[in-house]
């Protein structure tokens, strides 16, 4: 099932906001993954249902931060946080680096994977990339991502910055406007969250996060995490969503 | 004519054969023997143990190393090495260093698998360059993986590995693999205790009879690496004993 190259990125007019929110919490195992990401805003929810081993159920709102508001840095819009069909690496910071690295990033879980006959663990991925950015730490890299996969040992989550931090947990959020993300998201988060509320919770955290910081806007494009891969939910205007939830109040 | 074809190790002969990987295999079969089994829950490497000289302190002559043990010492990697010593140091020693970077790369212990194909990938590069050797040695690889499944994997200097459910290597190699091949059913393997009898076994095939001439180690699923000492090595060789008396018995009944 797995193969060789990445899926073809999707193309988006330039400025276009990508939102990304991973969340999980149906008791079918399964790791929505809501990506909304745009330049400098991205946020990944990732709010897992499963039981990971012995640990507790655990949500994961992930939100990106992006390349520290930087306008130097070139504004792109071609973000497709697609690893492979089970790995999938969100990445705010600077455009070239996350492009590189990402793609760097893939080609090494190729050859692990033919090498040892078994898919990389998601742990595995992100401490390669997290080994990466080490090296050429103080080089002036920026990037932050969350990877986010299922391996044998279920689904998983790393965020990963260009100082080589590497963390585990159960919610991220990067970009720029990660701390509106934050607040919805820690606001709104409860175990076991089914994967429609979940879904709703984060693009509630990216929509609200674009209106808020001038480097966002756009598009959510939500993916969920499954045991088998990932799965593509939608692709809403985040605009579109304002108005309706502004509607919905009044 | 092999004259010819033997002095530097990158040269094939006309009958396409390496001399050099071969004289390393003869180097090999003058080693001690050693043998391995997988059981159903448990691997089991013996190896003979060599008379030690009476000044020489009996404590430093191991041949049975540890690479590597999990976290939770839920797996482990045994391995013996037959042939030079001095070469199976060098062996070990990288062996290890590995087993702890992929620790740290990649953040999970090595499988069996990954590490037996690091020796023997490091044992090919020294039969594809010039002004070195190959390594004269043969390994036996055991652990369990953490998915629990047992494992046994042999090496040999040309740089091939493959895995067996039992296997011996060394001096005398043939006849206890002999032995092993009536000898290993799956009745054997099931309970440790079987298992490691039959380690032993086939051992005493070759070895003279003693707790100080077989050197044993055991890993059990989930456990740490255990290395017997020749007093549980000698328990173990009585029950052998009684159990065989207690089958010339029967048939000597059957025949009168």
């Amino acid at each position: 099932m797995v193969t060789g190259t990445p899926t073809p990125r999707e193309t988006a007019p330039n400025n276009t906001t990508l939102l990304t929110l991973v969340s999980s919490g149906c008791p079918g195992l399964e790791v929505p993954l809501t990506v909304t990401h745009h330049q400098e805003v991205m946020a990944l929810l990732d709010v897992c249902g499963a039981p990971r081993r012995q640990r507790p159920e655990w949500a994961l709102p992930v939100a990106g931060s992006g390349s520290r508001s930087d306008p130097g840095h070139y504004s792109f819009s071609l973000r497709s946080p697609e690893i492979n069909p089970y790995l999938l690496g969100t990445m705010s910071g600077c455009a070239a680096d996350c492009q590189y690295w990402e793609r760097l990033l893939a080609k090494e879980c190729r050859l692990y994977h033919l090498r040892n006959g078994e898919r990389i663990s998601v742990s595995a991925a992100s401490k390669l990339l997290s080994n990466m950015m080490c090296q050429y730490r103080g080089m002036g890299l920026s990037m932050g991502s969350m990877i986010c996969g299922w391996d044998k040992k279920g689904p998983g989550l790393y965020y990963v910055d260009e100082n080589g931090t590497r963390l585990s947990g159960n919610m991220f959020s990067t970009g720029s406007g990660n701390s509106y993300a934050y607040g919805i998201m820690d606001s709104g988060y409860q175990p076991n969250l089914s994967p429609e509320e979940a879904y709703d919770l984060g693009r509630r955290a990216i929509v609200h996060a674009t209106h808020r910081d001038s480097y966002s806007g756009g598009v959510v494009n939500m993916y969920h995490m499954k045991e088998d891969g990932w799965v593509k939910v939608e692709s809403t205007d985040v605009s579109d969503l304002l108005h309706q939830y502004r509607e919905a109040n009044q | 004519m092999a004259s010819r074809y033997d002095r530097a190790i990158t040269v094939f002969s006309p009958d396409g054969h390496l001399f050099q990987v071969e004289y390393a295999q003869e180097a090999v079969k003058k080693g001690s023997t050693a043998v391995g089994i997988r059981g159903a829950n448990i691997v089991v490497l013996g190896v003979e143990k060599k008379s030690v000289a009476k000044l020489q302190d009996e404590r430093t002559v191991r041949k049975i190393c540890a690479l590597d043990d999990h976290v939770c010492m839920a797996f482990a990697a045994l391995t013996i090495f037959i042939g030079l010593a001095a070469d199976a140091r060098v062996v070990i020693n990288r062996a290890r260093v590995e087993c702890q970077s992929h620790k740290l790369t990649v953040e999970d212990p090595v499988t069996v698998e990954y590490i037996t194909r690091f020796i023997a990938t490091l044992k090919q590069k020294y039969t594809q360059s010039n002004g070195r050797r190959p390594f004269g040695i043969s390994a036996l690889i055991v652990g369990f993986d953490d998915d629990g499944i047992p494992r046994l994997y042999q090496t040999d200097p040309s740089g091939t590995y493959h895995a067996w459910k039992a296997n011996a290597i060394g001096r005398s190699a043939k006849t206890v693999r002999e032995f092993l091949e009536k000898n290993y059913t799956e009745d054997a393997i099931a309970s440790d205790n079987e298992a490691i009898k039959l380690a032993i076994k086939a051992l005493l095939e070759v070895v003279q009879s003693g707790g100080k001439n077989i050197e044993l180690a055991v890993i059990r699923r989930h456990q740490a690496l255990e290395m017997f000492s020749a007093k549980e090595v000698e328990l173990h060789i009585t029950e052998i004993e009684k159990e065989k008396e207690k089958a010339e018995k029967k048939k000597s009944k059957k025949s009168v």
